[in-house]
């Protein structure tokens, strides 16, 4: 019976961290299917954190802070898309500037804010009736704050917007072959810009999740490295929302374990595990010839696009 | 189209008042060879490019058509030699990109769309099916219902056949066919005689930017050999005025042999048939074909970056080679010119960590003059260079390392003329001490040049000409390069 639990347990707090992965996630498959790669995600989701801290402590209302974090990913955002979108500078390097500025940005005006406790936090709610269903139940709704049931949301409407929609299909050309989608009339830059944001406004709000929510309070670097797992699970979850959502409950569960089993095994090894998994994924979808080419990363990720004059 | 011209920076005119008329219902075919004018008439058809002069009248009224998005408008699309597809996504997925009308399940509304198209129009399709997956035809197939879905009333198809395999290419002509009887016009541009002959009903031949004649294709001889030859004359013209000189030259040993070649290219699709021929030291041996016959992949071949099957015999491992492509293959973009000069022949400047700068300096500085390179120091970047630069660039230092043998890919293509005086004239003067093999889509450079010719279509060599007999014979050679004619014909 112990166990039995003990799985249970697993998964619901999996949940619960997995949230803040699954929206910086779901962000940046959006990014890099229109083609941007944004490795900025670490420094967008700690200015979320602290501008949303900042913003719940001040106010007393969290809701306020997520929307003020969001905001503040996605103006940091912006930054990025300008320089590798309309400056078309080296992708990467740009990203991993605004990673490094969100750093320093959050830590220089965070302090004298540290270890000052948030009283308010969103509420922790359990489902009636949804809450009885066997095991399932107990998972999902039980004792979850309204975030996640925001994340899932979030990703089932995301996903039926890339896959069911013509601004889906629009997006995935952009970042497919976006010559092709000029020829069409479509305006790159705009969709490029417009997926960045997103990308930025989604990871903001993951950050402020963290500092609302996880552990309501505001420590400098308290991402410890989230935004770099997402990086990962954008490429594990194959640029596919729906997997995102198994893909970040999977690495929350590897998160949780790790603290859950410190008497036995080094925290370490299991924070390795989401690494690991992104390395391994790829090389067993690339077995398959046909999968490869389906599920590869969009074709045009990276790579400025300067429309070819005459 | 009335009075179009154009002109690329560089003085290179590719229009030059241009007057086509198309109509309803009917196969317009564009001939010409390569650099006549055909694509880029074409492309401002279809709003890519922007005329110098000339207008359009569309249904009898004067029309703009400053983009793709205008052209769209008047019903006019062009499908290109190269598809525009994306092609991890579906064929619906494809044809429904840009079209505004559906925002849920775009793709699910365009099927039915689809089908009826790919019904009424006789071009078997899956809407379901990737891009990646489908043949080089269905995938053609697909950017023409793309086309027609779009309203097109004119459908441009830039070199349709030069993709497909031959089968392919027998399905084609009945769609072009069922696309002209549904009121559709039909523009094809194309260098392939016997498709002409074929399918159009109206045929406008340019040559070197202007239209040399247009004419409904009933007025040809009823024969088609005879056709093909009035064609073919168009196209190339009577004779050719040469302006240089061969001096004679005494000749030397085979540099390289080449027998039974046969090279497919990526599709896996054999495109050298069996080629064979010998180059020997102190001639120039031209090989004349529109681009796309093989070439390429023959050259490929010669210099080691495709496999093949047959036999390629070289006197020496070392040999000297300008690419087609000049800047990134030629040349090192980013790297300065001195470096570009010593590109393949480095270890001939360095000790044994470091490079000799001063002696690469002098060498650059030597060549620079010598070659007529013109830039203000060594330092200039490669590709800071005009294209004629370029060239000279590529000739320095090939020419300067001795080799007994070159190959000389399209070497003036797109230069103006100082720049292709300068490079027939290194060629002719390296003719005395190697043996060169020339790969060139232009007549006048080949006739100027060779001492041997070979005509390359399909994949073949269907002749070789001596140069004091190819001059007489320069319709023979249009037609051999158009497939008019499967062997030179001595009898005539």
């Amino acid at each position: 019976m112990g166990w039995e639990l003990w799985v249970v347990e697993t998964l619901r707090r999996a949940l619960a961290y997995g949230t803040p992965l699954l929206l910086g996630t779901l962000g940046e498959i959006y990014a890099e299917r229109a083609g941007v790669l944004n490795l900025g995600v670490e420094g967008m989701m700690i200015l979320g954190a602290f501008v949303g801290f900042l913003t719940a402590f001040v106010t007393g209302n969290p809701w306020l802070g997520f929307l003020m974090g969001a905001a503040a990913g996605g103006a940091a955002s912006l930054i990025h898309a300008f320089l590798s979108i309309t400056l078309g500078v080296i992708q990467v390097v740009s990203g991993l500037a605004l990673t490094l500025f969100g750093l320093g940005l959050s830590g220089v005006l965070g302090q004298g804010w540290e270890g000052r406790p948030l009283k308010v936090s969103l509420t922790v709610l359990s489902v009636p009736y949804l809450k009885d269903i066997p095991i399932v139940g107990k998972i999902v709704f039980t004792e979850q704050n309204i975030l996640v049931y925001v994340g899932i949301g979030f990703a089932l409407l995301l996903w039926f917007l890339l896959f069911r929609t013509s601004w889906g299909i629009t997006i995935r050309s952009v970042g497919e072959n976006p010559a092709t989608a000029d020829a069409l009339g479509i305006r790159v830059s705009l969709i490029r810009y417009l997926c960045v944001i997103l990308g930025g406004i989604l990871a903001g709000m993951g950050g402020a999740y963290l500092s609302i929510v996880y552990r309501p309070s505001w420590t400098q670097g308290m991402t410890s490295g989230m935004g770099w797992i997402v990086i990962a699970l954008t490429i594990f979850s194959v640029w596919h929302p729906l997997a995102a959502l198994g893909g970040s409950y999977i690495f929350g569960s590897l998160f949780y374990l790790s603290f859950r089993l410190q008497p036995w095994l080094a925290p370490e090894l299991l924070t390795i595990m989401p690494y690991l998994f992104t390395i391994l994924a790829p090389m067993l979808l690339s077995v398959h010839k046909k999968l490869r080419r389906r599920m590869g990363a969009p074709a045009a990720l990276g790579i400025p696009y300067r429309r070819e004059e005459e | 189209m009335r009075g179009i011209s154009k002109q690329f920076p560089g003085g290179l005119c590719a229009n030059d008042h241009i007057d086509l008329d198309i109509y309803p219902g009917h196969i317009h075919a564009l001939l010409g060879e390569n650099g006549a004018g055909k694509t880029t008439l074409m492309n401002i058809l279809s709003g890519m490019y922007r005329a110098d002069e000339g207008e359009f009248s569309v249904d009898g009224h004067a029309a703009q058509i400053r983009s793709p998005k205008e052209a769209l408008a008047h019903g006019i699309v062009m499908v290109h030699q190269h598809f525009r597809l994306i092609p991890p996504h579906t064929v619906a997925e494809n044809i429904v990109l840009g079209i505004g009308r559906w925002f849920f399940s775009p793709v699910k509304k365009i099927e039915k769309a689809i089908r009826d198209f790919s019904a009424q129009y006789n071009l078997p399709i899956h809407p379901s099916s990737r891009i990646c997956d489908l043949s080089v035809g269905e995938q053609q197939r697909v950017e023409i219902i793309k086309a027609l879905i779009r309203g097109a009333r004119i459908c441009i198809l830039d070199e349709p056949t030069s993709v497909l395999t031959p089968q392919e290419t027998k399905e084609l002509f009945p769609i072009l066919r069922k696309m002209k009887s549904e009121g559709k016009a039909v523009i094809f541009i194309t260098h392939k005689l016997e498709e002409v002959l074929e399918v159009a009903d109206h045929i406008t031949v340019l040559r070197k930017g202007r239209v040399v004649d247009s004419m409904p294709s009933s007025s040809l001889e009823a024969d088609r050999e005879e056709a093909k030859k009035q064609l073919a004359c168009m196209m190339v013209g009577k004779e050719v005025i040469l302006k240089v000189r061969r001096e004679q030259v005494i000749i030397g040993n085979e540099v390289i042999k080449v027998e039974q070649l046969r090279v497919m290219n990526d599709r896996e699709i054999e495109t050298v048939k069996g080629v064979s021929f010998s180059v020997r030291k102190g001639e120039i041996f031209g090989v004349i074909g529109v681009a796309g016959n093989g070439q390429r992949e023959l050259v490929e071949a010669l210099v080691g970056f495709r496999s093949f099957s047959g036999r390629i015999e070289k006197t020496s491992e070392k040999f000297g080679y300008i690419p087609e492509n000049r800047l990134h293959m030629g040349t090192v973009p980013h790297m300065s010119i001195a470096e570009n000069i010593i590109l393949t022949c480095y270890r001939d400047f360095s000790g044994p960590l470091f490079l000799d700068v001063p002696l690469i300096e002098e060498h650059a500085h030597r060549l620079i003059s010598s070659f007529r390179i013109v830039a203000p120091d060594t330092r200039v970047l490669a590709g800071q260079l005009s294209g004629g630069n370029i060239q000279r660039l590529i000739l320095a230092r090939e020419l300067s390392q001795n080799p007994l043998f070159l190959i000389a890919e399209q070497p003036t293509h797109g230069l103006d003329v100082s720049s292709t005086e300068d490079v027939w004239k290194a060629l002719l003067d390296l003719r005395r001490t190697a043996g060169i093999l020339l790969i060139t889509g232009d007549l006048e450079e080949v006739l100027s040049l060779s001492d041997r010719i070979a005509v390359m279509f399909q994949g073949v060599v269907v002749d070789v000409l001596d140069a004091s007999s190819a001059q007489q014979r320069v319709e023979e050679i249009g037609l051999m390069m158009t497939g008019g004619l499967k062997k030179f014909d001595r009898g005539r």
